[in-house]
Order: structure tokens, then sequence, then C-alpha cells
């Protein structure tokens, strides 16, 4: 049996008193794309940087492609953490040529990676400008096309939209999905962008306070809610949220101006039924799929 | 991981930065400018004490190239091009955080570390090379090929590991305080400070000899060549007395020896951010 992309025992990490990272288990097969989410501060970074070797940790067992030798283990392995950085006085192809040297690749083998890299990202055309010229989508694709450098079998992105206007992240997100399914590339990828990793992720983590909160396929976390969600809308909305206080079985997941989104094993009908002997006259009432936030919000209450 | 890629990583990241190639040109300019300074001075028809220049002053290739040395080096001189670069070449990396998208790479911390040394050492081999032969072969045409070359050439040759041993020191330095601006004000103040240390204790040792002075402190006195400044420019004794001053050596040596091995066990824990 192939050895799991990434797993990771017992991962503690503190700073101080506090736990930044503690007892962290996750198991990566390869083909995944695994969305890595938690709110600000929860450990995400923390934890891809003990597994990346970029920090050490007090605790645990990591192991890539079976390999658990801090050195040994990023090979075959890409990351793009943060914002990617580059020597902004060298041109798109000389950091790529520096990177390609430092993942062991010399002559025409390197010469060909570089030009397949910026191929793959579009960014053929720029190689020969100052990086220091470069957007930060550029940057970011440029460092997407630096990760891919030796053809890896795993990429790790952190926050990879962070700072892009819509169109890089359409950009970011279509690359993602297009190296999972073309190039068969395992992709760990941590965000807080909950609608971003729903569409591109198939097995998702959890992580709160340096803790697991959840962790599963997509398609389960999402069937695994139980009642279903209506979204509502009421002429008056303070009505409205006066009568749900009342109920114990109605659970308000967000409240927004235009609807309120609660869950509740009642049927359609009688829930307007009861609304209405509340006092409250709807407007609309949708039945609503669960979405990963939904899911993200449980965990983390 | 193949260490001689690594290098070649580092040559061009190091060779592309703008102050190196002005610590270059400002290298060749002084071993251009001792040659051409002379020449001036030798055909300026200046008479001293009653003899024409050209013959009261005995100039060869080999003198202008030792005091181009003598000039590179004073008191941090072109070594502080060496400095900066060496604080960039770590220090600013890690603050840039390019120096973490090497450390992502499957190469271990000590072959980064030694593979920056090794580009600033051929930086500095170069740099001193422009100098050397810029200045030899301006000399050569003006003066001729008189002269002791072969302990000019040594003093070079010493003059490139004494500048291995400040690289080590900006590593080390940089490993400590991770800060580009702390690591060149901090190494450059310390050279000027210890150099004139170092006069200072060349000075009262001479004077200490005059006086009826006790023998330990003559003694602690006489060791100013262990002091750094004057360890690194140990090839100063080489061109001076003829002489190697083992004192001098071994100090370069070991502050050497002790900054690598530092270096390396701080780096090897360090946080990368």
């Amino acid at each position: 049996m192939e050895a799991a992309a990434l797993e990771v025992r017992g991962l503690t990490r503190s700073y101080g008193a506090r736990k930044a990272v503690d007892a962290l288990d996750l198991t990566v097969q390869a083909g995944d794309v695994y969305g890595f989410l938690g709110p600000n501060g929860a450990g995400k970074t923390t934890a891809m940087r003990c597994i990346l070797g970029l920090i050490p940790y007090d605790a645990g067992e990591i192991a890539m492609f079976g390999e658990s030798d801090p050195v040994e283990r990023r090979r075959g392995v890409g990351a793009v953490v943060e914002t990617p950085a580059f020597h902004g006085w060298m041109s798109g192809l000389d950091n790529l040529k520096q990177a390609a040297w430092y993942a062991g690749l010399s002559g025409k083998t390197a010469d060909t990676e570089i030009a397949r890299v910026l191929d793959r990202v579009g960014l053929s055309d720029r190689r020969d400008d100052r990086t220091r010229g470069y957007s930060l989508g550029m940057k970011q694709r440029l460092g997407v096309a630096r990760a891919l450098l030796g053809k890896p079998r795993m990429l790790f992105l952190d926050e990879p939209t962070n700072g892009l206007d819509p169109a890089g992240m359409k950009e970011v997100r279509d690359l993602v999905r297009s190296l999972a399914i073309h190039d068969r590339i395992t992709v760990f990828v941590s965000s807080h962008l909950l609608a971003e990793v729903q569409a591109i992720c198939n097995r998702v983590a959890i992580l709160q306070h340096g803790k697991l909160r959840a962790e599963g396929a997509v398609d389960a976390l999402l069937a695994a809610g139980g009642d279903p969600i209506y979204a509502l809308r009421a002429e008056d909305p303070e009505a409205l949220r006066a009568a749900l206080a009342l109920a114990d079985d109605i659970r308000v997941l967000t409240d927004e101006d235009a609807a309120i989104r609660v869950q509740t094993a009642r049927k359609p009908a009688a829930l307007n039924a009861w609304l209405h002997d509340q006092g409250v006259s709807l407007a609309g009432l949708a039945t609503e799929t669960r979405s990963l936030e939904d899911v993200f919000m449980e965990a983390v209450q | 991981m193949s260490f001689p890629l690594l290098v070649q990583a580092e040559l061009l990241k190091l060779f592309s930065r703008p102050s190196a190639k002005i610590g270059l040109l400002a290298s060749l300019a002084v071993g251009l400018a001792l040659p051409l300074l002379a020449i001036l001075l030798v055909n300026s028809g200046m008479v001293v004490n009653g003899v024409d220049a050209r013959s009261a002053f005995s100039v060869d290739a080999n003198d202008t190239l030792v005091n181009a040395l003598y000039v590179r080096s004073f008191p941090v001189g072109i070594r502080a091009f060496l400095i900066i670069l060496g604080a960039q070449a770590f220090a600013g990396e890690l603050a840039a955080r390019t120096l973490r998208e090497d450390l992502l790479r499957p190469v271990p911390r000590w072959a980064v570390l030694m593979a920056k040394l090794v580009a600033l050492a051929l930086w500095d081999a170069a740099s001193l090379g422009l100098g050397f032969f810029g200045g030899a072969l301006v000399g050569i045409v003006a003066f001729g090929t008189e002269g002791a070359w072969v302990a000019t050439a040594l003093a070079y040759s010493l003059a490139l590991l004494c500048d291995v041993g400040v690289i080590a020191i900006v590593l080390a330095i940089g490993v400590l305080t991770r800060s580009t601006v702390a690591t060149i004000a901090s190494l450059i103040v310390f050279f000027v400070l210890d150099k004139m240390l170092g006069w200072a204790m060349l000075f009262a040792s001479t004077a200490a000899m005059m006086f009826t002075t006790s023998e330990p402190i003559i003694r602690l006195l006489n060791q100013w060549p262990a002091l750094p400044s004057a360890a690194f420019g140990s090839w100063a004794f080489v061109l001076a007395d003829n002489d190697w001053n083992w004192v001098s050596v071994s100090a370069a040596g070991l502050y050497t020896a002790l900054a690598l091995l530092f270096a390396l066990l701080w780096f090897r824990r360090s946080e990368v951010p």
C-alpha cells in the first residue's frame, strides 16, 4: 500500500505557555486536495511551518510519502508560504534558475523545467522582467511556478489567494484545480476563505486554538449536518429575531440583513405556521444546502 | 543535494547584486589608483632634497600593489563591501524571506550557510584579483617586472584567507542578530574600534619599554596582534617582516573556527519566518 502523502501525529508547538499547535493529527492521502481551515491565529501557519521544517516543534512525528527525515521529506514537495518572496533585482527567470539549482536541477534539465513551469502559470512572456515590477498576482503565480520545479508530488499552499483581486483569486483557484486534476499533484491548501476551499478541496481539516476540531471528506461533513437549513426573510426582521429566540429547537446559523439562516428539524410548513402564530409574517422561506461555512461554524463554536 | 549547485545559485544572487558590482569596481579602482598615482608622482618633475622625483623614489610595480592592499584595508575599506554583502546574503535574506524559499528545498541548513560562505569568498577572490591584476598590469607597463612578487602574491592570498574569517564572523553575527543593519553597523564599528585599540596597545607597549613597567603588562600589551582586526590582517606581517606572525595567524584561525561553529549550530535550530 502506498504511504500517505502526509502523516502528522501528535504535532505540538508552544510559544511560552501558549500551545500554538496542540497534539495535531493529520492524514493526507495521495491525490487529495486537502483544505486546512481555521480562524486567524488558529495555528495553521505554525503547523505548516513545522511540517515544512522552517521552525522546530516540541513533539510529534511528521512523514511525507513515508519519509520522516526533516530534509529528505521535502524531496518531491513544493510550497508557497504566504506571499512568495523573490530577489527583486533579479528577473523572474533568474529567480527560477537559482531555485532550480537549489532543487538539484542543472543544465538542460533545469532550462526545460523552468520553461515548463513558466508556461504552466502563464508567465513565459514576462520571464525577463525584474520581479520588483511584478504585481501581487504575478508574484503568486511565479511562486507556484517555483514550487512546481522538479515536478513535486505534493504542493503546500498557504493562503494562496491572500491579497488578490477576484480575477486573481479565480486564476489561482483554477490553477490549483488544474494541478490536482491534470498534473495529479496532491495539494494541501491552508485558507480562511471557506467558499474557495469548498470549491476546490475534497477533504478538509478544521483547526482552532491549535487543536483539530473536525476532519474528513467535504461531502461527508456536509451530509453529516442532520437537520435542514432555511433562509428566512421577514417584513419585520426584529419580530423574527424575537420569535426565533423563543424556540429551543431552532438554531440561528447566520443573521445578516437580507436573511436569517436557521437550522431545525421542523418541516417548512410547520415552521411557517409556528412563526405565523408568533405574529411574524414571512416574506420568504427557502430551503438551503449545508455549506462548509456551516460545518466550520459548528466546529469552532 | 548538490553543493556545487548551491554555490552556483548563491553566486548568481551575489554577483547580480548592485552592491557586489560596485564593490568590484571599487576594488579595481583601488588597484589601479596606486600605480597611476606613482606614475604621476615620478613624472611630476618634482624635486625632493635636490633630487628628481624619478630618482628619489624607488618605485616598482610590487610597491604599488602592496600599498593598494594597505589602502584596501584601511581601516575597513573594501572589507566594508564584504560585510555589507555578507549581511545581505544572510540577515537580509532572512528578513526578506527569500532564505525561507531556499530552505523549502531538500537542502540541509549547514549546506546553505556554507554555500553562502564559499560564494562570498569567491566574490572576495574576484575583488582581490581585479585589484592585483589590474594594478600589476599598469605597474609592469610603467615600472617593469622588478620586485618581490612571491611575497606580494602570498600577502594577497593570505588577505583572501583573512577575509574568509571575516565572512564567517559576518554570518555568525547575522545568524545571531537576524538584522542586516545591526550586522553591518556592529561589525564596522567593532573593527574600527578594535583597530584603534590595537594601535593604542602597540603605542603603549613601545612606550612601556622606555619606562620601568612590570613584565606582565608589557607582555599583555604585546598581544595586540591577536586582536581580531590585527588577526584578520595577518598578511601585513608577511609584508612588513617577511615572516609569519603565528600569534596573529592562530588567532585568525581560532576566530574563524569559532564563528563558523557558532553560526552552524545556532542556525540549525533557528526559526525561519
